[in-house]
């Protein structure tokens, strides 16, 4: 039992004992181990086994305690009807209502039907003859009320009394319940009215089917007049009245006041006989304006007429140059160009021009054509006019040269400015001349072509020149010999513009030009004064080092000196760097430009910039889709060709 | 007198002294003062089954020299 203690603790019973007190507890029933055996199974016992035979003992004793009470209830129970059976037998003598009934259920306990109704008929009989001795009693014991009797004869006697109905239909019923009928208070229709309620539903169902039976169909195929034939204007409502007269006898009467009613309800008469003027007809359709249609023109008949808009420029600019034979330079042959016209002009009288109209139409095409020309322009269509044009004023100046007279256009001022060039430079080498003179032939630039056929003019002459004699037209070929190659570069175009006066610079450009090449002056002597400085410090150091100054010194001492010669350079470095930004202009150019690419003016800038920026907001929907819209064109434009 | 025995297979092993008709948190007083920890955190177990605290030993058929699982909660 409490052998084996090994590792366990364990308290002594003292010890346990005093734990227990001071919780609460029973100290432990101690015994001997031999006894404690027993004891235990005992405490086991009672403490399981033995309480539940005690419970049962309890259960046991409670059950018949709960049935001698209820024995006693009965008992008691018994008593008191019996008591009061006899208390009501004392009280109550004869038949009551319950004996007659029972009496009568034994009686009828036989369900016979035949017995039981000679046992009914036996009963009447017996009510019948013995009428006066049992009932009373009968009547006594069970105290009913008796039924309430109106009195026959009344004081009031019912002589005047008016009833709203036929004297045959009163007359008809076994039993009629006569009820006042409803009216105005203010109402004096004679006195009372007494109507039975049946009578006057079966009179209201008769007169509303005899007007069922009256009203005809609806008769489509008649004319509306006579559907108002069948109409009859309501009889004046005469009521049958009976009038109860002496003794109780029933006379027919009629209401008087009748006449006055129906003259209350007539009202306003009306004939129905009179038509009403028809509406007049209206039509379902709207009233439309019916337009003339216009006569289409054939699919091929339009393209045609696009393609007669197209080329009528060329048409007409042709026109006006005729056949010259300098007009074969231009790309496309005038020849072509004329067959073409001359097809579409075959094409053109080929259709059938019957009316007028659409001889004028064809004049108006041609008049809008040569309106059009007047504005659009194609590389191609200035060249030639250009050329045809130049041919002619150079015909004509060949044809006035002779006479006397000066006139200055374009060849001309090309020529002076021929003149000025070569003034400018007489000393290009013979040898460029000649390499350059086999190259010149072969222009093939899409310059603005002017310029290449004003340049192929002088060429021919310079040439024909040439051939001619060698030293005084040799400085004009010097001069258009020196000319560097195209196939140099745009800077080469340039130049070769420049020269000729073409391309001029604007003033501003100018500016630009010198501002720049001011500030990248300055920037090189900058440059140049800091790198003279960093030279010397260098230098200095050098002979610092070589010297050996440096040795005699320690570390600390080298550090300092090291430091305080690098401050003195800074700072003559720093001042020399002041000095310099003495003549410092710099050309300022602030610009605003906003997400879409687009250059912003002062106003924008800060509209977009900062003001929006700063408070958050932007423009609404429609300011901003007009701004975008706006950058939309601008973008278009620029990516629009110029000549279109 | 019964003597139970808990054991709390950490090291701590207790053997008490009570009733058997002590109920389970009397006991579990017991055992606490012996142990030196909180009454209420002991709980006392066999196998998978936790004893109630108001259940005395001689219902649980806890009888002398048997041995308790001892757990905290």
């Amino acid at each position: 039992m409490s052998a084996n203690a090994g590792a366990a603790d364990s308290m002594s019973i003292e010890e346990t004992n005093k734990l227990r007190i001071s919780l609460g507890l029973k100290p432990l029933d101690v015994s001997d181990t031999s006894e404690q055996s027993e004891p235990n199974q005992k405490v086991q016992s009672t403490s399981s086994l033995d309480q539940e035979a005690i419970a049962l003992q309890n259960w046991k004793e409670q059950e018949e305690k709960k049935r001698i009470e209820r024995e006693q209830n009965e008992i008691t129970s018994k008593i008191q009807t019996i008591r009061q059976k006899n208390d009501q037998r004392r009280r109550v003598k004869g038949r009551s209502l319950a004996d007659i009934l029972a009496a009568e259920e034994e009686e009828t306990s036989s369900e016979d039907t035949r017995s039981w109704v000679l046992k009914m008929r036996k009963k009447a009989l017996e009510k019948n003859t013995s009428e006066s001795a049992a009932p009373k009693q009968i009547q006594k014991s069970i105290n009913r009320k008796p039924a309430r009797e109106f009195p026959k004869e009344s004081a009031v006697s019912l002589e005047g009394i008016r009833i709203a109905h036929d004297f045959q239909k009163l007359n008809s019923e076994n039993e009629l319940t006569l009820t006042l009928r409803d009216s105005d208070v203010l109402e004096d229709n004679n006195g009372d009215l007494l109507e039975s309620n049946e009578i006057a539903q079966q009179e209201a169902l008769h007169k509303k089917l005899e007007e069922q039976k009256a009203s005809s169909g609806y008769k489509p195929y008649e004319d509306e007049g006579e559907i108002y034939n069948d109409f009859k204007p309501k009889k004046d409502s005469t009521e049958a009245v009976t009038v109860i007269g002496e003794n109780n006898a029933l006379v027919q009467g009629k209401d008087t006041t009748d006449e006055e009613k129906s003259t209350a309800k007539q009202g306003i008469r009306v004939s129905l006989s009179d038509t009403t003027p028809s509406t007049p007809e209206v039509s379902d359709y709207r009233d439309i304006k019916i337009k003339k249609s216009k006569k289409k023109r054939s699919r091929e008949d339009r393209r045609k007429r696009k393609i007669d808009d197209v080329e009528d420029n060329e048409f007409q600019s042709n026109a006006t140059t005729g056949d010259t034979p300098e007009a074969q330079n231009s790309t496309f042959t005038a020849q072509e160009k004329q067959d073409n016209i001359r097809r579409k002009i075959q094409g053109l009288n080929s259709q059938s021009i019957v009316e007028d109209d659409d001889l004028q139409e064809v004049l108006a095409l041609q008049r809008r054509a040569a309106q059009k020309k007047a504005r659009t322009l194609r590389p191609e269509q200035i060249a030639e006019h250009v050329q045809t044009q130049k041919n002619t004023e150079e015909e004509i100046n060949e044809d006035e040269s002779n006479s006397k007279g000066m006139i200055i256009n374009d060849t001309r001022s090309f020529v002076d400015s021929l003149q000025q060039v070569e003034n400018e430079e007489p000393f290009i080498s013979p040898d460029e001349k000649q390499g350059e003179e086999a190259h010149e032939n072969k222009y093939t630039i899409t310059v603005p072509t002017n310029i290449e056929l004003s340049n192929n003019v002088p060429e021919e002459e310079a040439a024909v020149v040439e051939d001619n004699g060698s030293q005084p037209p040799q400085k004009t070929a010097d001069v258009l010999e020196d000319e560097p190659l195209v196939s140099g570069g745009v800077g080469t175009v340039l130049s070769i513009l420049k020269n000729k006066g073409v391309v001029k610079v604007s003033a501003e450009a100018q500016e630009k030009m010198r501002r720049e090449e001011e500030y990248n002056k300055w920037f090189t002597k900058k440059q140049n004064a800091r790198r003279e400085l960093e030279e010397q410090r260098r230098h200095q150091k050098e002979q610092d080092r070589s010297s050996g100054k440096l040795n005699h010194m320690t570390q600390k001492e080298r550090e300092q000196y090291a430091k305080r010669e690098n401050e003195k350079w800074d700072r003559l470095i720093a001042k020399v760097e002041m000095e310099q930004f003495q003549d410092y202009k710099p050309e300022v150019n602030i610009r605003y430009v906003d997400e879409f690419g687009v250059e912003l003016g002062p106003k924008e800038a800060y509209k977009y910039l900062l003001s929006h920026q700063f408070h958050g907001k932007g423009s609404g929907k429609a300011k901003t889709e007009k701004r975008l819209r706006k950058i939309e064109d601008m973008k278009k434009q620029e990516r629009k060709p110029i000549f279109e | 007198m019964i003597e139970v025995l808990c054991n709390d297979r950490l090291g701590k092993k207790v053997r008490v002294k009570c009733m058997p008709d002590d109920t389970i948190g009397d006991f579990k007083k017991l055992v606490a003062a012996q142990t030196g920890t909180d009454p209420r955190r002991i709980v006392l177990r066999k196998w998978h089954s936790t004893y109630k605290d108001n259940i005395t030993l001689a219902d649980y058929e806890i009888h002398d020299g048997m041995s308790l699982e001892l757990y905290y909660s």
